[in-house]
């Protein structure tokens, strides 16, 4: 039960289990006090965060601040936003004051960021929290979100926006394809031609120059323009909202153009013939790899089930099967996707088999990228080979020495802890394309020396 | 904050300095803060009605006297989270907003919570147990991140940030008390 409140505030459940933890809550009192317990004091302790305590302040600043000048812009930059400010009733205040404050707000925040050229990237919580900051994503960069109520959002740049509000984000530019979940019907976006509200969907929103488009992958959205002209559409039908044309019109829906998930690698099969994965094999990602010092470099092991059993190795997420991990980098757009698969293939024996040592990658989502593999050679003998080829084409012969190359300075820091000088070397196989790799390692027939290699590494870096 | 220091802050304000705002906010923001998001814990409400408050009091502080400024704020407060809870109650949530139904099965929001003493209440936490809430709650980590940064099991740290959670609300309502 403690488990399933923390999935539950952590929002890991799904719908079924939702539906049961509530269903146990109903029947118990005792519990459904302890739920309501647990809920008020995590909600109190989630504003421990001092910086959106800061933001908070500089908002409720600028929001009692200089009124003429952010009001000019506001306005200028969000349309009609300012009418959709519901009063606010206790207070004697008059209305106007608190939607300007409101306004203010918002207009404040959209005119410094957007207006002013600051395009820094603001961090997102570890749990990818959007928070209410602005945020910026360059050419070629995805993130994922999610939003306080649940709104899972995969948004591809370059891209400017800006969680308004728990419910409400400000996108400038850029694609997005948002799932909403029941507890955040009503999501909006704002954007500068309109106003997309949810009716419980899934949808994709394309902002860029002079338009908006709105593609309903499923349920069904309101769009209207500033302007107040609405309309709703349902799953399957696109529509185009455009203020400089005062338009909102159908469009040719194509929802399916909108990505719904990072682009992922995953490694599906590794064939080691007669061989289990053991040993001095495994995944780990790049950035974990890095933080390996040079003694565990030599020692890493990696059981069956993935985790890494060397107590001088306690490295987060590593595991030698999943996913590969993806790195969205901030400014280095061409390594979108990296890591490395580091696996041994022993062969001693002239007598041992001599199946290929083979890696499959699936999903890859770049149209087109160069594939590096990362190899090492025993170096009892110069005369180890073996034939390296992906995706059934043309096969590479690989021998010791391995040859001299600018190109593989990292490869060769990685190794050189190990002191294996010319062991190693990275044959780079470039212009691939499509959503499946296949690597194979193959020992020719009748080769009779030494026959010791690794495949330690696999980087796939994405052209476009 | 010292008083005499607060008094200075309040004659500024009340002359239109918005950076002597600022400083007061700085003390008494997250307490207020705090206090609605145990009375409301609606995610969506809590930096609205926050920001309500402080908008509503700059905007009234020449009626606020002398006294207790932080109380003087809460009573705002408590008159907001009051009229947001009613307003909520008219639009009769069903059960498919479960939380805010079950919050509003109840006929007022909780009256004499103080998460005030919530700073308190962490201090008397064992060290490893506030290091875990600072990470999960300060630095956003969630518990699988967690487990792993501290090499424990992930069912420990789901089940241990629940009791945590626990004796820390049991400690508000003693102190209350």
């Amino acid at each position: 039960m403690k488990k399933d409140i923390e999935d539950y505030f952590e929002g890991l459940l799904n719908d079924e289990q939702k539906n049961q933890l509530y269903q146990q809550i109903d029947k118990d009192p005792e519990l459904k006090d302890y739920f309501l317990g647990q809920l008020r004091i995590h909600s109190v302790l989630n504003t421990m965060n001092e910086s959106e305590n800061h933001r908070l302040i500089t908002m409720i600043h600028s929001a009692l601040g200089d009124k003429d000048i952010l009001i000019e812009k506001v306005l200028d930059t969000l349309g009609g936003y300012q009418k959709l400010e519901k009063p606010k009733p206790f207070t004697k205040i008059p209305y106007i004051i608190l939607a300007n404050a409101a306004v203010l707000t918002i207009g404040f925040i959209m005119f410094f960021y957007f207006h002013t050229g600051n395009k820094n990237i603001v961090a997102v919580s570890q749990d990818n929290l959007l928070v209410n900051s602005p945020y910026s994503l360059t050419s070629k960069e995805y993130k994922d979100f999610r939003t306080p109520l649940g709104v899972k959002l995969l948004i591809q740049g370059p891209a400017d926006f800006l969680l308004e509000e728990n419910n409400k984000l400000a996108l400038n530019q850029g694609r997005i394809f948002a799932e909403v979940p029941p507890e955040a019907v009503g999501f909006t976006v704002v954007t500068p031609d309109g106003i997309i509200k949810d009716l419980s969907t899934e949808f994709g929103i394309d902002v860029n120059k002079n338009k908006t488009e709105v593609h309903v992958v499923k349920g069904a959205v309101v769009a209207r323009l500033h302007n107040g002209e609405n309309q709703q559409i349902s799953n399957g039908f696109a529509l185009n909202l455009s203020k400089d044309k005062n338009l909102v019109a159908p469009l040719n829906y194509n929802g399916s153009s909108f990505a719904q998930s990072l682009p992922q690698g995953k490694v599906i099969s590794i064939n080691f013939g007669r061989y289990k994965c053991l040993g001095r094999t495994g995944f780990i990602p790049a950035e974990h790899w890095n933080n390996l010092n040079d003694n565990t470099r030599k020692q890493t092991l990696i059981n069956d089930l993935g985790q890494i059993t060397d107590t001088f190795a306690q490295i987060n997420n590593a595991s030698s099967k999943g996913t590969v991990e993806v790195i969205n980098t901030d400014n280095d757009t061409q390594r979108l996707f990296k890591g490395r698969l580091n696996h041994t293939h022993h062969l001693h024996n002239k007598d041992d088999p001599v199946d290929p040592l083979q890696i499959k990658i699936e999903n890859v989502k770049f149209k087109k990228y160069d594939l590096y593999v990362y190899y090492w050679m025993g170096r009892r003998s110069d005369n180890h080979i073996f034939d390296l080829q992906v995706n059934n084409g043309k096969k590479y012969r690989i021998h010791r020495p391995t040859p001299d190359s600018k190109d593989n300075e990292s490869f060769f820091t990685l190794w050189q802890g190990e002191g294996r000088g010319k062991s190693g070397n990275t044959q780079v196989f470039k212009g691939l394309s499509g959503p499946n790799i296949e690597v194979k390692a193959i020992l020719p027939k009748n080769s009779n020396e030494h026959r010791s290699w690794y495949i330690c590494g696999l980087q796939i870096v994405a052209i476009e | 904050m010292e008083k005499y220091l607060e008094s200075e802050l309040l004659k500024r304000v009340k002359k239109n300095d918005l950076r002597a705002y600022e400083k007061l906010m700085e003390v008494h923001l997250p307490r207020i803060k705090a206090y609605i998001a145990y009375a409301l814990p609606l995610q969506e409400k809590i930096n609205d009605l926050t920001q309500e408050v402080f908008i509503f009091a700059f905007q009234r502080i020449d009626d606020f006297s002398e006294g207790n400024f932080g109380a003087w704020l809460k009573s705002i407060a408590r008159n907001l989270v009051r009229r947001e809870f009613t307003n909520l109650k008219r639009q009769n949530y069903n059960r498919g907003n479960y939380e805010k139904w079950l919050l509003l099965q109840n006929e007022h929001p909780p009256e004499h919570n103080d998460a005030a003493t919530l700073d308190e209440c962490l201090a008397k936490l064992k060290k490893e147990h506030f290091e875990l809430i600072k990470l999960r709650y300060q630095q956003t980590f969630n518990s699988l991140e967690i487990s792993k940064r501290i090499n424990k099991s992930h069912a420990w740290v789901r089940t241990t940030l629940c009791r945590i959670r626990d004796r820390l609300k049991n400690c508000i309502e003693e102190i209350q008390i």
